[in-house]
């Protein structure tokens, strides 16, 4: 296996968790901007 | 009228109406909010694919209430709540712990691992761990030992005594000697560091998927894994065997090559496409 990267690195941790908040902020908005629109067409 | 026609209507009575205008983003707001909860617990408790799910039927049925003209439009909001009813039912354990704990759920401080760590350091820990198992193996002492990325809720590390410590394989031994004060629970290591012993673990909910012949010490360091994103190395006090949990399954008799396997993946990045 190819060592690299240390893997417990807590920057690195951070960083993925950071992205993951990004991504389900953006689909939460995605969502509720969805249900409005077709609660009200 | 088509939905074209009927989406056009919608935003010609919104840009003349503030009031109207207003209203709309409180209530994205506030389904955004409900959204991102729902999800992040899916994603927290590693229910990815209900995250696909619940996406997917949200689209579908927004086309298909879009396009049936009788239908009433307000019967969409029976999608979000038939998934918030399905995770109170599949998660109902879960949604306790968290009500009960809320007052004391935080992170591990992760300021302690992010100090620079080697190589060698590495290795190091890992061949001291693997010693410790196996002279707790031979002798037959009961060992939980958490493996953690300080993903640890601060309510598990609290109920047990702070150690803060490097790791060696005489310390680890010293915490598990049967009758020492903390040799009844488990351990947390974060990175190179003994973060604590003596921690209470949540048990297994699994009824069927674990051996009836395996104890509460297997069913606390299984149940650690299914809700959390950690490994759990369990010596049997009753047999000496060391097993291995990650994800709510266990893996039981582990030898060396299989313990510095595991360990290996916990400190190390495997990187597949590496670029220089």
């Amino acid at each position: 296996m190819d060592k690299g990267k240390i893997k417990t690195d807590s920057n690195e941790n951070r960083t993925k968790e950071v992205w993951k908040t990004i991504g389900v902020i953006a689909l939460s908005v995605f969502l509720a901007v969805l249900t409005v629109v077709v609660i009200n067409i | 009228m088509n939905i074209g026609e009927r989406l056009s209507e919608f935003f010609s009575k919104m840009s003349g109406n503030s009031e109207m205008l207003i209203a709309l983003v409180v209530a994205v707001l506030v389904f955004s909010v409900l959204y991102f909860y729902l999800i992040k617990f899916y994603v927290n408790h590693g229910a990815n694919i209900l995250v696909s799910l619940f996406v997917a039927v949200m689209i579908i049925a927004a086309g298909v209430i879009s396009m049936a003209q009788t239908m009433n439009s307000a019967m969409f909001l029976i999608v979000p709540a038939i998934f918030i009813v399905l995770t109170v039912v599949l998660y109902s354990v879960e949604i306790k712990r968290l009500i009960l704990a809320k007052k004391s759920i935080k992170l591990y401080d992760m300021k302690h691992s992010s100090r620079a760590i080697d190589g060698e350091k590495v290795e190091k820990c890992i061949n001291e761990i693997i010693k410790a198992l196996q002279n707790m193996s031979k002798n037959d002492v009961g060992a939980i030992i958490v493996l953690s990325s300080g993903n640890v809720p601060g309510q598990i590390i609290d109920s047990g005594v702070r150690i803060e410590s490097d790791i060696s394989s005489e310390l680890i031994e010293s915490v598990f000697f049967p009758k020492t004060p903390l040799h009844d629970g488990a351990m947390i290591i974060n990175s190179t560091k003994i973060v604590a012993a003596g921690c209470f673990l949540p048990l297994s909910q699994n009824v069927d998927g674990i051996p009836k012949d395996l104890g509460t010490r297997h069913r606390a360091g299984i149940g650690v894994t299914e809700t959390i994103d950690v490994m759990s190395l369990i010596v049997s006090e009753e047999t000496g065997i060391i097993s291995v949990a990650k994800a709510g399954k266990i893996s039981r008799y582990a030898d060396y090559e299989k313990l510095k396997q595991t360990l290996s993946q916990y400190y190390w990045q495997e990187l597949d496409n590496m670029s220089i």
